[in-house]
């Protein structure tokens, strides 16, 4: 089989497997299955074939999935679960909403900063935004916002919580493209911190130019005494863990793993310091944290040898050589690849996204010369716009689904455009200013 | 009659000395073998995981691996005779060490090993601070955090110390990081890791032997022709012997390099402290190979064996 | 069935243990290096945390079968006629059971070989590579009777509606 039969077959048969509706786990498994039994079954007949293929998929998945570098995953999602089910992240968004007062837009600003914890947690944008629409989007209705002021905010925050760590994906996609974990979750802090910004002034500039989108409202006016103890009490501990975590990770005292555990560990401490630990929250939390989990290691476990066959059939050294013998520039290939991850995005979950991708983009990125904890960033936001990105981003369908029935498609078009237009201004930023995303992880070294 | 066709692949990435020997050699192999048998690289680590690779020969997925022997050491225990080997490769083919290897190979593991490449390269342990020795005046990592690889544990707990295990892509950052500020490595290749802006010290004398190989599935090897085994067999054992010759430059290359950016080789403070280490590090591996074992007769005489023709002890 | 659902029920809740250990374990053996105290044993935590991954995700994937918890996309069987939709996801399911009949098979091959050859996974100790592979027929057997419920019980495993479900 020539390079480019074998890339089409693969990737073929695994989009053929999901288009009918398998689950992308099993997609990948069975694409993988009949692969690898081409591939690598050696000689003679279909069933000692089939024998050495799947072996060899089943014995590469050992290595993959029990490998330390994944053991952030559960552990962020088990932090981030734990932190919704005593209710400790509720405490902190009535605080923070108490303190914004009278800031025009408030609820806006609410809905950035608690969907952006519960995303960045749940390791889910799909599963924040159902959440979100339901609870946020009436609840500004009541309050007279117009629908764009509470659709927007939230289709925004699924790209700051891929960004900025705690961030389960980040993990993946590094774990998947052999990249330092700590250094990606770090470079994310900068771009993440950009983005929170550009989304501030926009829901200002918003609210400012019409000011009917999002009226004020009267709140009980609060004392400074009051303001100080929701933050200190309220909001700083929550913070302290996380900012605990990434410093672990950026000055090196822990490995991301040993630092995730403890964050979970100290989440635990601080609701028992609450009192607000139960048993039924634990066994919520762990349950959640091994639903999803067990979801994306499955997966993985699928894709386990999808990049082993595209090396072992020549695949991918086929296809670098053919793309780089164009001699197309650097930017020219990166938008290639931002323009395909897009596409993807209409029908793909970000998982099985950066499975297809990885093993073929990021060695194409290092012939390129790219720094790939920069080119991991770029990835990361291509992976949240084309969630966002009309016609049919997924997520956009998500939205529709929860918000209230007279909303229209139209609607949440419009809402979701100046929130995409911040995440690509940020990768124009990027590409121009690299140091962005590659400056703070060189701090720690 | 038809060319034979072999599909093989390495377990490092290319960029390693140690795989570049052996792609030189296929490409000697090929270039000889026109019209008698061609060898296919498939790739490295990419293509199938470096710890799969030795089952993958066995079980026919490919025909051919270069590896670490100790990757299937768990199979074939025999192996550890290479790693605690006081001969070199030649050697131990003329002393009949090298066909007992074999036989171990073909009876446990459905490959034959066709030569021990790269030999005669030994191990060093490299710290960030000078190291202390006990009363015995033989090295003690109490206090010290060293990586960890399964091939040195029990050496490394032996010595008292405190252990991490890491692939070693990750060591450089944690020893920049201070996770661990102790590592053992060949002799060669620790100035292309860069390991040596954190380590400081080597502490001498070496101990261990590489004990890289290539095997090949038994199945596959016996479907050649004779021509085309008789080749392979020749040029391996060739290559043998030139890539023990090449490394030993390359170890005198590196001490060059590693002596120049300061680092410092701290031997033992005396010679009988410094033969009790390489004793305890291949007494480690001798009793490892003895457990695997497992006591059966037939493997304590092959035990027995090979501890004579590798190590020139009788062991029992 | 109940007897089925519940040994999944069993091994979904021995998962979550396994993970709430897995969080012990790490500190534990993160504050034992720093405090110069790890050796062997710490490394076992660690070594064991690794292994840990493969058998949550085999013990919890049959129970999160029954749950509809494994992502997956609709795209086709919504634009499908109403009427073949449900016959559609039949299909779909007993293809699914297909390949778990499949993967239960030939893992089982595997780990009767890793068992006769004596493999094992050279970690900070030598693990015998059956205890981890055993996992699998295991793990791949209960997910494919799971999807039989959607085959031939009431339920169809989609719902009509494009997006992914997860
Ligand atoms: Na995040
Ligand atoms: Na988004």
């Amino acid at each position: 089989m020539e390079w480019f039969e074998a890339l089409f077959f693969l990737l073929g048969m695994i989009l053929f497997f999901m288009a009918l509706g398998v689950p992308v786990a099993l997609a990948f498994l069975a694409a993988n299955v009949i692969g690898a039994a081409y591939f690598m079954g050696g000689r003679g007949d279909i069933v000692s074939q089939m024998t050495r293929g799947i072996g060899a998929l089943v014995n590469n998945a050992i290595p993959t999935i029990t490998s330390f570098n994944l053991m952030p995953v559960p552990m962020f999602l088990l932090m981030g679960e734990i932190f919704f089910f005593t209710g400790l992240a509720n405490r902190m968004f009535g605080a923070v909403d108490r303190l914004m007062g009278k800031l025009p837009a408030r609820l806006s600003f609410v809905t950035v900063a608690g969907g952006t914890a519960f995303a960045t947690l749940s390791g889910s944008s799909m599963g924040s935004t159902a959440l979100l629409g339901s609870l946020m989007v009436p609840e500004m209705q009541k309050r007279g916002y117009k629908k764009h002021m509470a659709i927007g905010p939230i289709l925004g925050t699924g790209g700051l919580a891929m960004l900025i760590p705690p961030s389960a994906l980040a993990v993946l996609l590094a774990t998947l493209a052999e990249l330092d974990i700590g250094a990606l979750l770090i470079a994310g802090i900068l771009p993440g911190l950009i983005l929170a910004i550009m989304y501030a002034v926009l829901i200002l500039l918003m609210a400012l130019y019409d000011p009917s989108a999002a009226p004020a409202y009267e709140l009980d006016p609060i004392s400074a005494g009051e303001k100080l103890r929701l933050f200190f009490i309220d909001i700083l501990p929550m913070v302290s863990i996380v900012i605990g975590v990434i410093l672990l990770i950026m000055f090196g005292i822990a490995t991301p793993s040993e630092s995730a555990a403890f964050g979970c560990l100290g989440v635990i401490v601080l609701a028992a310091l609450y009192r607000s630990l139960t048993w039924d929250g634990l066994v919520k939390s762990v349950t959640g944290a091994l639903k999803v989990t067990t979801m994306a290691l499955l997966i993985i476990f699928g894709s386990a040898t999808f990049s082993a066959l595209l090396a072992f059939s020549g695949a991918s050294s086929g296809l670098i050589r053919w793309a780089t013998g164009f001699e197309l520039d650097p930017i020219t290939m990166l938008l290639i690849m931002f323009g395909i991850l897009l596409i993807l995005g209409m029908f793909m979950d970000q998982l099985s996204m950066m499975l297809l991708t990885v093993p073929i983009f990021f060695p194409l990125a290092q012939t390129l010369g790219f720094d790939l904890i920069w080119f991991a960033v770029i990835v990361l936001l291509a992976l949240e716009i084309s969630f966002t990105t009309p016609p049919f981003g997924l997520l956009l369908f998500v939205m529709k689904g929860v918000s209230p029935p007279d909303t229209k498609m139209r609607d949440i078009y419009i809402s979701a455009m100046p929130f995409i237009g911040c995440s690509m201004l940020l990768v124009v930023m990027l590409i121009f200013l690299p140091g962005i995303a590659t400056w703070l992880p060189s701090l720690g070294q | 009659q038809a060319e034979d066709r072999i599909s093989a692949v390495h377990a490092f990435p290319e960029f390693l000395v140690y795989t570049k020997t052996f792609l030189a050699m296929v490409e000697d192999i090929n270039a000889r073998g026109e019209g008698i048998v061609q060898i296919e690289v498939r790739g490295g680590p990419e293509a199938i995981g470096m710890f799969e690779q030795p089952a993958a020969v066995r079980d026919g997925v490919i025909d051919m691996v270069h590896t670490p022997g100790s990757f299937y050491g768990a199979n074939v225990p025999e192996i550890d005779a290479m790693v605690a080997a006081r001969v070199t490769p030649m050697e131990a083919r003329a002393n009949g060490g090298a066909a007992v290897m074999d036989e171990a190979h073909r009876e446990r593991f459905n490959v034959t090993h066709l030569g021990w490449i790269d030999g005669g390269i030994k191990f060093h342990i490299f710290m960030n601070k000078a190291p202390v020795f006990d009363e015995n005046g033989v090295l003690d990592l109490t206090g010290v955090k060293l990586r960890d690889n399964p091939i040195y544990n029990a050496f490394f707990t032996a010595l008292n110390a405190s252990t991490s295990s890491m692939p070693a892509t990750e060591v450089y950052s944690a020893l920049e990081k201070g996770v661990v500020d102790s590592a053992a490595w060949t002799q060669i290749g620790i100035p292309q890791l860069k390991w040596n802006e954190f380590l400081t010290h080597r502490v001498d004398p070496f101990f261990y032997n590489t004990d890289l190989g290539v095997i090949m599935n038994l199945d596959a090897w016996n479907a050649l022709s004779q021509e085309s085994r008789d080749l392979i067999t020749t040029v391996v054992q060739e290559w043998e012997e030139k890539s023990y010759n090449d490394r030993q430059a390359d170890v005198v290359t590196d001490n060059q390099i590693l002596a120049e950016g300061g680092m410092e080789f701290v031997s033992h403070p005396t010679e009988e402290a410094g033969a009790a280490y390489q004793k305890l590090a291949d007494d480690a591996a001798w009793a490892r190979m003895k457990e695997r074992i497992g006591g059966t007769d037939a493997g304590m005489a092959r035990y027995n064996k090979l501890r004579e023709l590798y190590a020139g002890d009788s062991g029992s | 069935m109940r007897v089925i659902d519940r040994i999944c029920d069993v091994l979904a809740v021995i998962a979550g243990l396994y993970l709430v250990w897995i969080m012990l374990a790490i500190v534990v053996s993160a504050l034992a290096r720093t405090l110069y105290l790890s050796g062997t044993w710490s490394s076992h935590l660690f070594t064991f945390s690794e292994f840990g991954l493969l058998y949550i995700v085999m013990a919890a994937s049959p129970w999160l079968v029954r749950l509809r918890g494994h992502v997956f996309i609709e795209l086709l069987t919504a634009f499908l006629p109403k009427r073949i939709q449900s016959g559609f996801s039949r299909f779909v399911a007993a293809l699914c059971v297909l390949i778990c009949a499949i993967l239960t098979y030939f893992s089982l091959v595997a780990t009767i070989r890793a068992y006769e050859f004596g493999d094992a996974l050279m970690r900070s100790l030598d693990m015998p590579k059956w205890l981890i592979l055993g996992a699998m027929p295991i793990g791949f057997g209960l997910m494919g009777l799971q999807f039989c419920r959607f085959v031939f019980g009431p339920e169809t495993l989609h719902t009509g509606q494009a997006g992914v479900h997860e």
